[in-house]
């Protein structure tokens, strides 16, 4: 399956320990710093993906505050797709920042 | 087996709710018993304090992933003909999708026709070529008829499709959502929607039989026949009221049967009576249109629905205060005159429950 951005994502999420749909929604914003805001049809479009793919499990439920919550968390293989997919995202930032510099110091070259 | 539709979620606005679940309406239905709860705990988290219904800004990504859903699950084209034209088996992978098929109550009125596509070249033939009112009429009548009778077999259908697709060959593991064999519980319809859907083939098949006596009519066909036919039904209706209202009694202080399940009978298998009765009304009109003068079947079909309306209008009636008596013991005792049997739990199907019902998804693990 193709990882786009959003399912990215919701495999960091999920990899730091198992979440719920809200608690997911939370930390994408979170690591995003608040670019991607998920609402329930692309969080459970991405979710059945993920899922189906075997990357991804529900791990229980439980009712709070009269709401239910069910839980994800990675299996082994979602895990392994996360890491590789970070150490690609690393090696391709270290290439462009060869290209473009280095983010956050002035460019060289004249100006006026 | 799965929660039901109508989980009051106390956390949620009653409103906000069934807002939610007009908008996950685009999802399977499978889907939606299983998960329906869990998506409207999080709209409502994500909704402002206060909010009745699901917005369209959040509603329709909704519509959008439940299509996804959809066609996600969906077999390929030549497997999804295969399976409904000549019932060949589905790759396993797909169970879910076929489980969803053969759970779906409006069935029967659909899937029935996929096994008419090899007979729509001929079908679309005749009435192409029809030169005569009676021949496209007669193409209708067997179209009811065949509706009818897909309706009525729902169940037998259903069960032989299960046994065809959702039982692990050999040697093959046994995975959430399939079945397997076990003793299960009778199943027996409730009689009261059972009555219901007879008076509704009823007023079917009056009205219509009507409706084409009064054509025949205006043709100048001979009433007395007619007359005297329709008299004779209506002269019955009593005398089989009679007999039932003693027979009612049969069906008071029945034992408990713990090897039955009470079950509402599906909207597919509810429409069965009222098409046959159109199907039977059909056979009237085509037999008028092909020159008939004496309106033979529709007359007869008059006079039924005369000889039974008391009936079948009293035990309605009689049924409401008797919702948990089931269609084939109030057959059997106003027909027979015997008291039901005991049911005893005989070979079946059940399906493995979906792995997310469980509060632990360890058996997907190994995936």
């Amino acid at each position: 399956m193709r990882l786009t951005e959003q399912s990215y994502l919701v495999l960091l999420a999920l990899a730091e320990e198992p979440r719920h749909g809200y608690g997911i929604v939370q930390a994408v914003r979170d690591l995003s710093d608040g670019d991607v805001r998920l609402g329930a049809g692309t969080l459970y479009g991405v979710l059945d993906r993920l899922v189906g793919a075997g990357w991804a499990e529900a791990c229980g439920e439980e009712v709070v505050d009269g709401r239910l919550r069910r839980y994800y968390r990675l299996t082994g293989q979602g895990r392994e797709v996360v890491a590789a997919h970070t150490q690609r995202l690393a090696a391709l930032a270290r290439r462009a920042s060869r290209v473009v510099g280095p983010v956050g110091r002035p460019a060289a070259g004249g100006a006026w | 087996m799965t929660r039901p539709d109508a989980t009051p979620l106390p956390g949620v606005d009653p409103r906000f709710a069934r807002s939610a679940r007009r908008w996950l309406v685009a999802y399977p239905r499978d889907w939606r018993e299983e998960r329906a709860d869990e998506v409207t705990s999080l709209l409502a988290d994500l909704a402002a304090p206060g909010a009745r219904r699901v917005g369209a800004r959040a509603g329709l990504p909704l519509v959008w992933s439940g299509m996804a859903a959809r066609r996600r699950r969906r077999p390929p084209l030549h497997v999804v003909l295969g399976y409904r034209a000549l019932s060949r088996p589905v790759p396993a992978r797909y169970r879910a999708w076929v489980r969803a098929d053969l759970t779906d109550p409006w069935r029967p009125l659909w899937a029935g026709w996929w096994r008419l596509l090899g007979v729509t070249p001929v079908l679309a033939m005749l009435v192409a070529t029809a030169d005569a009112t009676h021949e496209v009429l007669g193409v209708l009548t067997f179209l009811l008829a065949f509706a009818a009778t897909a309706s009525a077999c729902d169940a037998a259908y259903r069960r032989r499709d299960a046994e065809r697709h959702l039982l692990p060959s050999a040697g093959e593991r046994l995975q959430p959502g399939d079945a397997r064999r076990a003793e299960v519980l009778r199943d027996r319809a409730q009689a009261l929607p059972a009555a219901e859907a007879a008076v509704r083939a009823l007023v079917v098949l009056a009205l219509g039989s009507a409706g084409c006596l009064v054509v025949a009519a205006a043709g100048g066909g001979p009433g007395v026949g007619i007359a005297v036919t329709v008299a004779v039904g209506a002269a019955l209706g009593p005398v089989a009221l009679r007999r039932t209202r003693r027979r009612a009694p049969l069906l008071d202080a029945l034992p408990p049967q713990p090897g039955r399940r009470l079950v509402l009978p599906t909207t597919g298998a509810l429409a069965a009576a009222p098409l046959g009765a159109a199907a039977v009304v059909g056979l009237a009109a085509t037999t008028v249109a092909a020159g008939d003068e004496r309106a033979v079947v529709a007359t007869v079909a008059l006079a039924a629905a005369a000889a039974g309306a008391p009936v079948l209008l009293w035990v309605r009636g009689w049924l409401r205060s008797r919702r948990d008596l089931a269609g084939v013991d109030v057959l059997r005792a106003l027909v027979t005159g015997r008291r039901p049997p005991l049911d005893l739990p005989r070979p079946g199907l059940v399906l493995v429950p979906p792995a997310a019902q469980g509060t632990d998804g360890g058996a997907l693990s190994e995936a």
